[in-house]
């Protein structure tokens, strides 16, 4: 009778531990990098270095570090990291006394690692940009039995790179579109309702050979002329022979806004002043409400009609 | 001789009384008339020494970089100065207005425009005016009739009123200081308030007079308010004479309620307060631009993209073990992002293949073309009830990111009518499957701004083997890489 009783206990026991399962959740790859972006001018001939420091706050990992060649993967200012060879990773090296490019080390959990990353550019480097991602890659150590993919975690800092004998590369602009949403049927000039939210979309292309920081703003006038608004651009690179779409660190918001607008964006590349610009004009009105007003009107003349 | 003696003793006795009787005057002594003011103060509305420096040696039109002379002026270093204030350049008749860009160091900072010329001569002035309004609360002590209460404020000895700071006392301003006098206390009306610079008429040198005459009798405990300051203030004085940084510099207020006109006003209750102005506390420190790219193993039981998950996965594997076949087997890893790069950052994913038996590029699973055979790596299709037929292929649930390609609950295009939106996963092996060559990394997460916090999402992963699948271990790799914004 204790023997079926101690049995009937240890079952009920390994049934609830069984039962009551926690979803596991605890392993991570988990990396940090700083710097995420390195910008660098340099003449031929000259070297720069940057530290960088790199973080493991998963568990324990094995790290590879490359600097990778990347094209903008859109308008937006994201990267698509290429496998097509670019001659300036020969620019590229560490400092640290037991590292080497590529350089593999192993970093425990919570550990940081500080590269020294040295860009040492020929005398004969001829001018040009170039765009590269130092790139940290977690090695996949974990074993599968039987069918399974192994995952990778990596991350990377882009490495903005421009020679210049001058220091001072030509820099150009040109505005590829100035837009304006939501606009009524895509009527030109633009109609927006007085309760809608203007958004403004502005592509600008880098003509030049070299990349560019955009400085510039939208500046708002109403019917009267008078400047009611400023919209900042934020300071993005605009790589050579690509186009990027600005952001403003600002929206515009007016208070039912009723008339004939215009909208002036201007940007500089910076030091530079090739200033391009473009005016867009449009008009608001509450076209929505004078619409269901009308409707209203419409029916209550045409009930009174019927009536009589 | 008698006589003499007994007109002695009388005068002695008769002062004897005399003084006993100023005794009792000294014991129980007639109250006097004067009283001081009491719950008195001087409150500023910004106790900031003002900045009264010049220029250093070296200094020539265009420069943005200011050094400071370190001797012979009341501000000597570039403490008390912060990024973004006007500061006033150049001499007292030419000088410019220029903006701090930022604080290079204990003598230098930098200014957003170049220095004008005329505006870059050794010894030119610097100065940066904190103006403070004064509000000077008291209680009244006596009942005065068709008196007046005046407000002594120190100035400087010499230039106390021409706008610029001084080391000894407040400056008047150009301006005469906006003024809000008492209210109330039981008088009958106020009269307007008035303002006098040092020396000026009816106030002595040494201090600013500030007075609000009323008719009537005030109450005895009138709480009242004097405002000094509004639209135009006085100016904050300059760092004293052998003033140590992180000292204040205190300076006497005197608050008085004064008799009536017909008696020129005589000071009848008189209180003083003290009052300190001294530098701010310059608070600086970095936060260094980061990425942070985190990938998480997800359990069994857990639900994502709408299917209870039937493996485990960790970290760095989708370990599927041994298959069910003909059906689907689910599993997820949840993949977070973070950075404080203005802007943003990008996740994308990649294979180096299909799933292939120990990784031989040769016996494969083929990724999956969805229930009908419309979705690739870049187009997305239904994968709800087609388990018959091997495939790989993933989607994405989105938790709290902000853009990405598409999600497991997408029902538009080739995934209407279904519950798992799926495509293949992008390869860099070369023709392996049409269209699986040599793709592009896809970008699955990402934001153009910085995140307000970090962004998760699950990728879904879902194999099927049909029941002729060459048996064997079938491995791939796939790669996630988070990078900030150009």
């Amino acid at each position: 009778m204790i023997n079926r009783c101690k049995l009937l206990t240890t079952i009920v026991c390994i049934s609830l531990y069984l039962s009551f399962y926690t979803p596991v959740q605890a392993q991570t790859v988990s990396l940090s990098i700083w710097p995420p972006i390195l910008d660098v001018i340099i003449k031929p001939g000259k070297a720069v270095t940057q530290v960088f420091r790199f973080t493991n706050n998963g568990d324990n990992t094995t790290i590879t570090a490359s600097i990778v060649p990347f094209e903008p993967a859109d308008n937006f200012g994201h990267v698509k990291l290429s496998s097509t060879p670019s001659p300036a990773t020969a620019y590229f090296s560490l400092q640290n006394a037991d590292l080497n490019l590529p350089a593999t080390f192993a970093l425990k959990a919570g550990e940081s690692q500080e590269l020294v990353l040295k860009i040492r550019v020929p005398d004969t480097a001829p001018e040009a940009d170039h765009c590269l991602t130092f790139l940290f890659d977690s090695s996949n150590l974990g074993l599968i039995a039987g069918t399974g993919t192994k995952t990778q975690g990596s991350i990377g800092a882009n490495v903005l790179l421009t020679v210049s004998k001058t220091g001072q590369p030509v820099r150009l602009a040109k505005i590829d579109s100035f837009t304006l949403s939501p606009c009524l049927f895509n009527l030109s000039p633009c109609l927006l309702d007085s309760f809608d939210q203007p958004q403004f979309k502005f592509l600008v292309k880098n003509t030049g050979r070299n990349r560019f920081k955009a400085v510039g703003q939208i500046d708002i006038r109403n019917t009267f002329n008078k400047k009611i608004a400023t919209l900042g651009f934020r300071q993005d690179n605009v790589l050579a022979n690509s186009s990027r779409y600005l952001t403003s660190d600002t929206t515009w918001n007016p208070v039912f806004p009723v008339g004939r607008y215009q909208a002036t964006a201007a940007i500089t590349p910076e030091d530079s002043t090739n200033t391009v610009s473009q005016t867009l004009t449009f008009l608001i009105l509450p076209y929505k409400a004078l619409l269901i007003l009308g409707l209203f009107w419409f029916f209550f003349y045409l009930i009174k009609k019927l009536k009589n | 001789m008698f006589r003499l003696k007994k007109l002695v003793a009388k005068i002695a006795l008769a002062s004897i009384l005399a003084f006993s009787g100023q005794t009792l005057f000294l014991i129980h002594p007639q109250e006097l008339d004067s009283a001081n003011l009491t719950a008195v103060a001087d409150t500023l509305s910004t106790s900031r020494l003002s900045y009264y420096g010049s220029l250093g040696v070296g200094h020539t039109a265009g420069v943005t970089l200011i050094k400071i002379s370190t001797s012979g002026m009341p501000s000597t270093s570039t403490a008390n100065l912060f990024t973004g204030e006007s500061v006033l350049i150049g001499d007292t008749t030419t000088a410019s207005t220029y903006t701090v860009d930022d604080i290079y160091d204990t003598d230098e900072f930098t200014i957003t425009a170049g220095l004008g010329a005329g505006d870059n001569d050794s010894g030119d002035l610097v100065i940066a005016t904190r103006s403070a309004t004064h509000t000077v609360t008291f209680t009244t002590a006596s009942a005065i009739a068709n008196g007046a209460i005046r407000i002594l404020i120190p100035s400087g000895t010499n230039g106390n009123n021409d706008g610029i700071p001084n080391h000894d006392g407040f400056d008047f301003g150009f301006t005469t200081p906006s003024l809000t006098g008492p209210s109330g206390g039981g008088v009958t009306s106020w009269e307007t308030a008035t303002a006098t610079a040092s020396a000026g008429t009816w106030c002595t040198a040494g201090n600013h007079c500030f007075e609000a005459r009323y008719n009537g009798t005030n109450n005895v405990n009138a709480a009242l308010t004097f405002t000094i300051g509004g639209a135009n203030k006085l100016i904050n004085p300059a760092p004293g004479a052998g003033h140590t940084a992180g000292t204040a510099d205190t300076y006497t207020v005197t608050i008085q309620q004064l008799g009536p006109m017909t008696s020129q006003y005589p000071v009848i209750d008189s209180t003083t307060v003290k009052i300190a102005v001294i530098e701010s506390v310059r608070v600086t420190a970095t936060v260094d631009p980061t990425i942070t790219f985190t990938v998480a193993s997800v359990g069994v039981g857990v639900t994502a993209c709408l299917q209870t998950l039937d493996i485990t996965s960790t970290a760095t594997t989708i370990p599927y073990g041994t298959l069910d076949l003909a059906s689907f087997n689910d599993a997820a890893q949840q993949l977070s992002a973070v950075t404080n790069a203005a802007g943003g950052y990008a996740v994308t994913i990649i294979s180096d293949d299909q799933l292939s038996v120990g990784g031989d590029h040769a016996v494969e699973i083929e990724n999956t073309d969805c229930d009908n055979e419309n979705c690739t790596d870049t187009v997305s299709g239904r994968w709800s009830s087609e388990n018959d037929i091997s495939g790989f292929g993933f989607s994405l649930h989105n938790i709290d990111a902000n853009t990405a390609p598409f999600w497991y609950s997408t029902t538009t295009g080739n995934c209407s009518g279904g519950s798992f939106c799926a495509r293949m996963i992008p390869s860099t092996a070369t023709a392996s499957e049409t269209p699986d060559d040599s793709d592009t990394a896809l970008q699955i997460m990402s934001r153009s701004t910085i995140p307000s916090t970090t962004e998760d999402l699950y990728v879904c992963y879902r194999l099927v083997a049909d029941t002729t699948q060459t048996a064997g271990d079938y491995e791939n790799n796939v790669t996630y890489t988070a990078t900030a914004t150009f």
